[in-house]
């Protein structure tokens, strides 16, 4: 046999157990991997029918959560409307924020000024307090000189009224004295006291007086005015007197009622219709 | 002469023989083989335990590829 026969006879030996050896542990991965594939049949078999079963209950679940899920978008719409009426408030209240704050910043500058206007009258109150005092006193000394001047006057006043007292007792007694002899003379009939008891026409210098004022007494209807004139110009009660107006004739002024200075009379018109003013002239007798 | 093959007479005998065709057989026998290993190595290594083509799968256990 030659040498190459040999040589291949041996590595085909040597080839044969190595392919027997492959070919064993092929045929028994083979085996294996077969019964593996099997159980992995009927697992996956048993998988798709628990699945199955699995996806009956997941329907009804993806059912209820799809229902769950419009709920929640609903309700998720609802809560973007309120986040998007929120944002308005919001920027709204952040508007007012920053106009509150600007107010606020107004009002600390005000505050600013009126601190200082309030210590600018603080120093002003603390001069006039000082000058208030300063005048306190001076004006209680001139209270006190005015106090003393004061009971001096009063002093006077006092005096004074005795004198006129004093005057007017004088001129009493003088009035008394003219009307007895302006009776006298006139032959008019007097009282005890010197007064007329009867209307008369005074026969003696001329008296000249103006009508000061006019009024109605409302209980008689009588009209009675004030004249100017007094006793002291001879005026008498019961003169009666007469009231003109230029050279119009008015009518007669029952004189009633006489004082030093003014005297007030009855108005008697004689049944005319005339009124009596003020400034009409009136005279004791018609020239 | 002897350098062809020719026996001469009074020459040396030859002690081995040359290639017959049964060696031709055993040549393509064992590169058959030889082709037959390799295959059965490649495809037994694809579903032998972690790439080997002698292992073989434990019973009981998960099969695992490479």
């Amino acid at each position: 046999m030659h040498i190459l026969s040999k040589i291949f006879v041996v590595f085909a030996a040597v080839l044969s157990i190595l392919l027997a050896g492959l070919t064993m542990a092929f045929a028994v991965n083979a085996d294996r991997i077969k019964a593996d594939y099997a159980n992995e049949q009927s697992r996956r078999q048993a998988a798709v029918d628990a699945l199955a079963s699995t996806e009956s209950g997941f329907s009804s679940e993806r059912n209820r959560l799809q229902q769950q899920l419009a709920d929640l978008n609903n309700s998720l719409a609802a809560k973007e409307s309120e986040i998007r009426e929120l944002q308005t408030s919001n920027a709204r209240e952040i508007s007012a924020k920053r106009e509150a704050m600007s107010q606020r910043d107004e009002v600390s500058n005000k505050t600013k000024v009126l601190e200082e206007t309030a210590r600018t009258q603080s120093k002003l109150i603390d001069g006039y307090r000082t000058e208030v005092t300063s005048l306190r006193d001076n004006e209680i000394q001139f209270r006190r000189r005015e106090l003393e001047l004061e009971d001096r006057i009063n002093d006077l006043e006092s005096r004074r009224e005795v004198l006129e007292q004093t005057l007017r007792s004088l001129q009493e007694q003088l009035t008394e004295v003219k009307n007895s002899l302006a009776a006298a003379q006139g032959g008019v009939s007097t009282s005890a006291s010197g007064e007329a008891t009867s209307t008369f026409v005074d026969n003696g210098p001329m008296i000249t007086a103006r009508v000061e004022s006019v009024e109605k007494d409302p209980s008689s209807g009588a009209i009675f005015a004030r004249i100017n004139a007094g006793s002291n110009d001879r005026i008498r009660n019961n003169m009666q007197m007469y009231i003109g107006r230029g050279d119009e004739f008015i009518g007669h002024l029952v004189i009633t009622q006489t004082d030093l200075n003014y005297s007030i009379g009855r108005i008697d018109t004689l049944g005319r219709k005339v009124d009596v003013k003020s400034g009409d002239t009136v005279l004791s007798r018609i020239k | 002469m002897n350098q062809f093959g020719m026996q001469m007479p009074g020459g040396k005998a030859r002690r081995g023989s040359s290639p017959d065709v049964f060696t031709a057989l055993l040549f393509v026998a064992t590169v058959s083989l030889l082709a037959a290993c390799v295959m059965v190595y490649i495809h037994g290594s694809k579903i032998g335990p972690n790439g080997s083509a002698f292992k073989i799968h434990e019973e009981g256990q998960s099969i695992t590829f490479k």
